[in-house]
């Protein structure tokens, strides 16, 4: 479990600069090392997601930010 | 346009939380997908939930997460909490609300975290659902209104 997803983390971490440029705030799909493209809202990254790869193994998703998002909670 | 209404007494110590039922399970387009084998999916499962203003995401327990299965879209990662931080994850998954009118979310991210020392809820809804509603609480009837 704890390596899960930590290939499309690594690729998000090497392109995140690059995409920070032209798609911040939006959120990327990534499976492997292919991208899914680039979206508006997590739900439509999702949906995008399942059509590209299918279930059958996860997928990543995350917002692009300058900095990681910090949840406060409670 | 859908309503619910909670019972709140904030004075109450054993009813200190502005909480209300969700019902928490895999997104509807995940289980319909076609072709894919080996995922099982569970029944929705029914949780109480706090209405945290402070909250962003969704959080959910992680024992519920395990047991719904939810399909996870990120590595466990390190949420700050008052007090700390917590290990969680993202899911994709559905959150409705049984016995309202309520509109279900679905597809919407579901951060999976463990509650430390809570019995009372496990689950926080947070500013992602928020957004949509408009909250009143009437004191004197000590009941709380959600309209979407």
């Amino acid at each position: 479990m704890s390596d899960l997803l930590a290939k499309e983390t690594e690729v998000f971490q090497n392109h995140h600069e690059e995409w920070l440029r032209n798609h911040a705030g939006e959120y990327v799909t990534i499976r492997d090392e292919e991208v899914a493209g680039f979206f508006v809202s997590y739900g439509d990254a999702f949906t995008a997601g399942l059509r590209r790869f299918g279930s059958s193994r996860n997928f990543l998703i995350r917002q692009i930010w300058q900095t990681e998002p910090v949840y406060f909670v409670f | 346009m859908g309503f619910a209404q909670i019972p709140w007494d904030p004075s109450h110590p054993d009813n200190p939380f502005a909480c209300i039922d969700v019902l928490v399970s895999n997104s509807r387009q995940l289980m319909d997908q076609p072709g894919d084998l080996g995922l099982e999916f569970r029944e929705p499962v029914k949780v109480r939930a706090i209405i945290d203003t402070g909250a962003a995401p969704v959080l959910i327990s992680k024992t519920y997460a395990r047991h719904c299965k939810l399909f996870q879209t990120s590595s466990d990662s390190e949420t700050k909490v008052i007090g700390g931080s917590i290990k969680s994850g993202e899911h994709a998954g559905c959150i409705s609300f049984p016995n309202t009118t309520l509109r279900a979310y679905d597809p919407i991210r579901i951060v999976s975290g463990d509650f430390h020392r809570e019995s009372r809820f496990s689950c926080l809804i947070g500013t992602d659902i928020l957004r949509y509603w408009k909250i009143t609480f009437d004191a004197k009837a000590k009941l709380v209104t959600i309209n979407d």
